[in-house]
C-alpha cells in the first residue's frame, strides 16, 4: 500500500490541534490509495451498488432468522407471520427481497462492464476469477433464500433443482443427497438449505466478496482510455460510494413501501402446478433447460459456467493471437444479453 | 478547542456536521425500525370463545385435559363451579397433572403443588394457576382464548 | 480571503463538501421515508379465529386415512368446514363410549361411524333440542302408517329401505361386530332412529363432512326430499315469484353469512325455504323445528289446524313482514285459507265420508290398494290434492290449478264418482250433496249456455271453444 502525504498536506488547522487529527491521519493512510479518475465515471461505480446492497442483506436476513423457523409445517407460516403479523415485518422481508433483486441486477451490469472493458487483463485475472466465484454463490444464496419460503415455487424449486445436481455423473448422486438429506426432498433439506442460506454460503461469500476487493486493491485497475489523473480514496472514493449506497437504501425504502412483498400460496405437495417458474433471475437458465434436451442443456450451462470462470486465461490466450478481443468481447456480451432478454420474456408467456 | 478561521475549514466543519447528523437521523432511523422490528408484541390480540363441552361432562373429581390451539388447559369443577386452568406451572412452566388421588396438580419438574382450587401450596411456584374465563351459556361451557400462537 | 485549496490530486474541496451535503440530504429523505414506514399498514392477517388446528389424535386419523387413500373424500371436505380452524376433528364426533350399541373397536380407538344427533348435541345442544320436538325428528314413525304399507308390502321392503326411508329415515341396526346393517345404513333420512336414541340425523340437512350452513340454506337442500307429485314444495317455490327472483339473485344472496348478518329484507332480499320456516329475522330467533311457524297442515286427507296456529300464523307473519307491507301478507294469507277451506269442504271432507261409509258398508275390503277405488281415493287427497294445498301456500299458479285443483276436479268427478256410483249409488248421491256440485247434477242452466254463447260470438268471432 503506497503511503501518501497528501492527508497531512490538506489540514489547515492550527499547529495545537496535532492529537486526535493525527490519529485519523493514522488510520486514514492505511486505507487510503490512488485511484484512477475513471472510478468515478459511472459505469465503474456498479460494484459498490452489490457491496452496499451485501451489507444490508445480510442486516435484513439476521433480522429474518429471529422470526424464521426452518422446518417444513412451521417455515410458510413464520414467513407470513412475519410478512402480516410481526410489526415492520413486511418491511423487513420485502427490503431482504428487494435487496436480493436490485443486488443480483447490478450484479449483472457490473460484470457486463468489467466484461467489455476486459478488466481482468494482465495482472488482474484473479480479480475476475474471485468475482466468479462470488457471483456464483450469489446465485446459490439466492436458491437457497428462496427455498426457505416454502411455497409452491420453493418446494418444486427444490425437488428440480437438486434433482438436476442429482443428474451430474460422478458428483451428482453424493451432492444430491448432501443438499436433500436423503433420497427424497424432505424436512432434511429444508433444514440444510436453510443452513447453507445463513452459515456455510454467507462467510464463503464475505470472505470472497473481501477477496475479490483486496484482489482489486492490490492488483490495481486496468488501463482505461481517456481516464487522467489520480484522486484519493478517503474520503473521495468513500463519500461517493457512500452517497451511492444511501441513494440506494433510499430508493429500497420508497420501493417496498410501494410494493411491499407478497406470499404464494403454500407447497403443495401433491400437485406439480404447472405455473411455478423460479424467480427471474434463474429465468433464463430455466428456460434455457426446458427448451433443450436434458443432457444437452446442463453441459452447455456447465460448459459456459467454466469458461466464465477462466475468461481472462481464454482472453490471454486469444489476445496473443491477436483476436481483437475488445470486440469479441462486445459482441459476446451483446449476444448473450440478447439471448438471456429473449428467454425471460419467453418465460413470462410460456 | 481551537477556532478554525478559515473559510476552507469552516464549509468543512459545516458539511461534516450537515452529513453527520443526517446520517445520525437517518441510519438511526433505520436502526430504530430494526428493533421495533425484533421487539414482539404485546398486543391484546381479539378473544375467541370456543365451546369445550357440556356442564356434566366435567364430573367432580375428574381433570379433562385438552389442548385448544396450543392452549394446554385442564377444566376442573371447584368450589366455584367449573374453571380452566392452564396447566403450566407458574414456577418455571412445565405441565403439571392432576393426581385424583390426592385432589391436586403436581409438577413433575421441581415438585410444585397446586390444590384443587388451583392455589399453589408447595413447592417453588410463586402463585396459583393462571386461569381461563369459563362461559356457561346454559348446559354449555366455553374458553375465552387469545388468538394467535401460545403465550 | 484564500482560495479553497484542493486535496492534491483529489477533488476540491467544494466538490467534497458538495457530496457531504447530498448524502445529508439523502438522509433526510431516508428518515422521513422510515417515519412513513412505521404508519403504514400492509394488508391486514385474515380475519380473526383460532389458526387451523389439527390435534395429535385427530392427525393419527388423517395421516392413516391418507396414506391407505381410504374415504379422503370426507377428509379435504372436512378441512374447508367451519369445525376444522376450531380443531373439532375426526374424533370430537366420532369418538363413542363403552357400552354404546354402535361403538367398535378401530386401530386402537373406540369409535362409531354414526354420528348422531346426540353427537352433535355435546356443542349444538339448542338446534338438536328444537330438532328433536319437530316433525322431521318424528319423519321415520310411519310403521304402520298407509304408506309404510304401500312401500313395504305392496311393493317390496326394499323399497321401504332405501326409497321410503331415503327420505323418512331409516331403523338403523346394528350387527353383532359393531358394524352397521346394510338394509339400515347408508341412510340420512331425517327421522333416522339411531341406536343411541336420538331421532334424526343433522347431516340430513348439513351434509357432511363440511356441514355448511350456506348449502344448508339452498333450497335443494330441503327439496332432496320435499318434492314430486306428492308434494311438490320445490317445484312451487321454484315457479312463484320469491323462486324467480332468488334464482335470478344467487350471487347476492349472501348464504354464508352467519345468523346475525343474515336477515331478510336487510342483508338479503329473496327467501328460501329456510327464511320463512326456520331463519332468523330482525325479531325471531332461528328455529330448527321446522314446524314452529306454520298453522295449516297440509298433509292429511282433511287439511286442519295445529295447536297453537294463531302463534304459528304470527310467527310466519312476521317472517314475510321482514319484507312486505302487511297489506300484501294478509290478502295472501285470505287467499290461501280459502284455498285451503275450498279443497277442505268440495272434496276432501266428500271424498272421505264416502269412503268411509262404503267401508262400513262392506263395500270395500279393509284392505287397502287392493281396490282400484282406494288408489284414486289415494291420490285424490295424497297427490293431486296435496299438490293444490302446496301450491296455495306458495303462490304457485300452475300447482293450484292445472297440477292441482285441475286434477282434483278431474279425478274426482270422472274417476271417483263413478266409481262410488258402481258400488253404491247412495252414497254418490252424497257425494254430490253440496251446492258446489250442483253444476254436474243440474247441468248448465240456459241462461248461463246463453251467456257463454255470447261471450264467444262477441270476443272471439263466433268461433266456439275448443275450435
Amino acid at each position: 500500500m503506497e503511503p501518501t502525504t497528501t492527508v497531512t498536506a490538506v489540514s489547515t488547522e492550527p499547529a495545537g490541534e496535532s492529537g486526535q487529527s493525527a490519529k485519523v491521519k493514522d488510520w486514514v493512510s492505511y486505507i487510503q490509495k490512488d485511484l484512477p479518475a475513471h472510478l468515478h465515471w459511472w459505469p465503474y461505480t456498479l460494484g459498490a451498488i452489490p457491496l452496499a446492497l451485501f451489507g444490508l442483506l445480510v442486516a435484513s436476513g439476521l433480522l429474518l432468522t429471529v422470526y424464521y423457523v426452518p422446518s417444513p409445517e412451521k417455515a410458510y407460516e413464520s414467513v407470513e407471520q412475519i410478512t402480516r403479523e410481526v410489526y415492520l415485518g413486511w418491511f423487513v422481508r420485502g427490503v431482504h427481497r428487494l435487496s436480493v433483486d436490485l443486488m443480483i441486477l447490478f450484479l449483472f451490469f457490473h460484470v457486463i462492464r468489467a466484461f467489455v472493458t476486459r478488466a481482468y487483463r494482465p495482472p488482474g485475472e484473479l480479480k475476475w476469477v474471485a468475482g466468479a466465484l462470488v457471483f456464483f454463490l450469489i446465485l446459490a444464496m439466492g436458491f437457497t433464500g428462496y427455498s426457505l419460503v416454502y411455497d409452491n415455487v420453493s418446494y418444486w424449486g427444490m425437488t428440480v433443482v437438486t434433482g438436476m445436481i442429482g443428474g451430474l455423473p460422478i458428483v451428482g448422486k453424493p451432492l444430491l443427497l448432501l443438499l436433500r438429506g436423503g433420497e427424497e426432498v424432505s424436512a432434511g433439506t429444508l433444514l440444510r438449505l436453510y443452513d447453507l442460506h445463513t452459515k456455510l454460503l454467507p462467510l464463503l461469500l464475505g470472505g470472497l466478496v473481501l477477496g475479490h476487493i483486496v484482489a482489486v486493491r492490490l492488483l490495481g485497475f486496468a488501463e482505461v482510455e481517456g481516464s487522467r489523473g489520480v484522486h484519493p480514496f478517503y474520503p473521495d472514493h468513500t463519500l461517493t460510494m457512500g452517497a451511492i449506497a444511501l441513494a440506494l437504501l433510499v430508493l429500497i425504502v420508497d420501493l417496498v413501501m410501494i410494493f411491499p412483498p407478497t406470499l404464494g400460496p403454500p407447497a403443495d405437495l401433491q400437485n406439480v402446478a404447472g405455473d411455478v417458474s423460479p424467480p427471474w433471475y434463474f429465468s433464463a437458465p430455466y428456460m434455457w433447460i426446458t427448451l433443450l434436451p436434458g443432457a444437452v442443456s446442463l453441459w452447455s450451462l456447465l460448459g459456459a459456467a467454466g469458461l466464465f470462470l477462466v475468461y481472462p486465461y481464454v482472453d490471454r490466450a486469444l489476445a496473443r493471437r491477436g483476436w481483437p478481443m475488445f470486440k469479441v468481447n462486445a459482441l459476446v456480451a451483446t449476444v448473450v444479453v440478447l439471448l438471456a432478454t429473449i428467454l425471460m420474456i419467453l418465460d413470462e408467456y410460456m | 478547542m481551537a477556532i478554525i478561521h478559515d473559510n476552507v475549514g469552516r464549509r468543512r466543519f459545516l458539511s461534516q456536521t450537515i452529513m453527520g447528523f443526517g446520517l445520525l437521523f437517518g441510519l438511526g432511523t433505520l436502526g430504530l425500525r430494526f428493533v421495533q422490528f425484533l421487539m414482539p408484541s404485546t398486543n391484546r390480540k381479539p378473544y375467541e370463545t370456543v365451546l369445550v363441552g357440556t356442564d356434566a361432562q366435567v364430573p367432580p373429581g375428574e381433570a379433562i385435559p385438552m389442548d385448544l390451539a396450543g392452549h394446554k388447559i385442564v377444566l376442573l369443577r371447584t368450589d366455584e363451579g367449573v374453571m380452566a386452568f392452564s396447566r403450566r406451572c407458574t414456577d418455571l412452566g412445565c405441565l403439571v397433572s392432576w393426581k385424583k388421588d390426592r385432589e391436586q396438580f403436581v409438577c413433575p419438574c421441581h415438585q410444585g403443588v397446586f390444590d384443587k382450587n388451583g392455589r399453589n401450596i408447595a413447592g417453588p411456584p410463586p402463585r396459583p394457576l393462571d386461569r381461563y374465563e369459563v362461559i356457561k351459556r346454559g348446559e354449555q361451557l366455553y374458553v375465552k382464548l387469545q388468538n394467535g400462537s401460545v403465550g | 480571503m484564500e482560495e479553497p485549496t484542493n486535496d492534491p490530486a483529489g477533488k476540491p474541496n467544494g466538490t467534497l463538501n458538495f457530496t457531504r451535503y447530498v448524502i445529508g440530504g439523502l438522509c433526510l429523505v431516508l428518515f422521513l421515508a422510515l417515519t412513513g414506514v412505521g404508519y403504514l399498514k400492509v394488508e391486514e392477517r385474515r380475519e380473526g379465529g383460532l389458526r387451523p388446528f389439527v390435534s395429535a389424535e385427530n392427525k393419527r386419523c388423517i395421516d392413516c386415512h391418507i396414506r391407505k387413500d381410504v374415504a379422503i373424500g370426507g377428509i379435504n371436505d372436512w378441512k374447508i368446514s367451519a369445525h376444522a380452524p376450531k380443531g373439532i376433528g375426526c374424533v370430537e364426533c366420532h369418538r363413542a363410549e363403552k357400552g354404546e350399541a354402535d361403538a367398535y373397536e378401530h386401530e386402537g380407538s373406540l369409535i362409531s361411524t354414526l354420528v348422531t344427533p346426540k353427537d352433535c348435541m355435546r356443542c349444538h345442544e339448542k338446534e338438536a333440542k328444537e330438532f328433536a320436538k319437530s316433525h322431521h325428528a318424528k319423519a321415520a314413525q310411519f310403521i304402520g302408517s298407509l304408506d309404510n304399507f304401500l312401500g313395504n308390502v305392496v311393493e317390496g321392503p326394499e323399497v321401504g329401505a332405501t326409497g321410503c326411508a331415503g327420505c323418512h329415515g331409516s331403523v338403523v341396526k346394528v350387527m353383532e361386530n359393531g358394524k352397521l346393517h346394510p338394509a339400515t345404513w347408508p341412510n340420512s333420512g331425517i327421522g333416522r332412529v339411531n341406536p343411541d336414541g336420538s331421532k334424526g340425523t343433522c347431516s340430513a340437512c348439513h351434509a357432511r363432512h363440511s356441514f355448511s350452513v350456506a348449502q344448508a340454506r339452498q333450497p335443494e337442500s330441503c327439496g332432496r326430499c320435499h318434492m314430486g307429485p306428492d308434494h311438490p314444495q320445490i317445484e312451487a317455490y321454484y315457479e312463484s315469484k320469491h323462486g324467480v327472483m332468488f334464482s335470478a339473485n344467487k350471487d347476492k344472496m349472501k348464504l354464508g353469512q352467519p345468523t346475525e348478518k343474515w336477515l331478510p329484507g336487510k342483508d338479503y332480499l329473496y327467501p328460501t325455504c329456510a327464511t320463512c320456516h326456520m331463519s332468523a329475522t330482525g325479531t325471531q330467533d332461528t328455529t330448527h323445528d321446522v314446524g314452529d311457524r306454520i298453522s295449516w297442515t297440509l298433509r292429511p286427507v282433511i287439511s286442519t289446524r295445529l295447536e297453537n296456529h294463531e302463534v304459528r300464523r304470527k310467527a310466519m307473519t312476521q317472517v314475510c313482514s321482514s319484507c312486505h307491507s302487511a297489506q300484501i301478507v294478509e290478502r295472501f294469507f285470505t287467499q290461501m285459507d280459502s284455498g285451503i277451506t275450498l279443497y277442505n269442504e268440495k272434496f276432501g271432507k266428500p271424498a272421505k265420508a264416502a269412503m268411509d261409509r262404503l267401508r262400513d258398508m262392506k263395500k270395500i275390503t279393509p284392505t287397502p290398494f287392493d281396490e282400484e277405488i282406494e288408489w284414486v281415493f289415494y291420490e285424490l287427497w295424497h297427490h293431486e290434492g296435496r299438490r293444490a294445498r302446496h301450491g296455495l301456500s306458495k303462490m304457485a299458479p300452475d300447482f293450484i290449478h292445472w297440477q292441482g285443483f285441475y286434477e282434483v276436479a278431474k279425478h274426482f268427478y270422472t274417476k271417483f264418482l263413478p266409481l262410488v256410483r258402481e258400488l253404491s249409488p247412495d252414497v254418490a248421491k252424497e257425494l254430490l250433496a253440496q251446492e258446489s256440485h250442483k253444476w254436474v247434477r243440474q247441468g248448465m242452466t240456459k241462461e248461463e249456455i246463453a251467456q257463454m254463447l255470447e261471450f264467444y260470438d262477441k270476443e272471439l268471432q263466433g268461433k266456439r271453444g275448443g275450435g
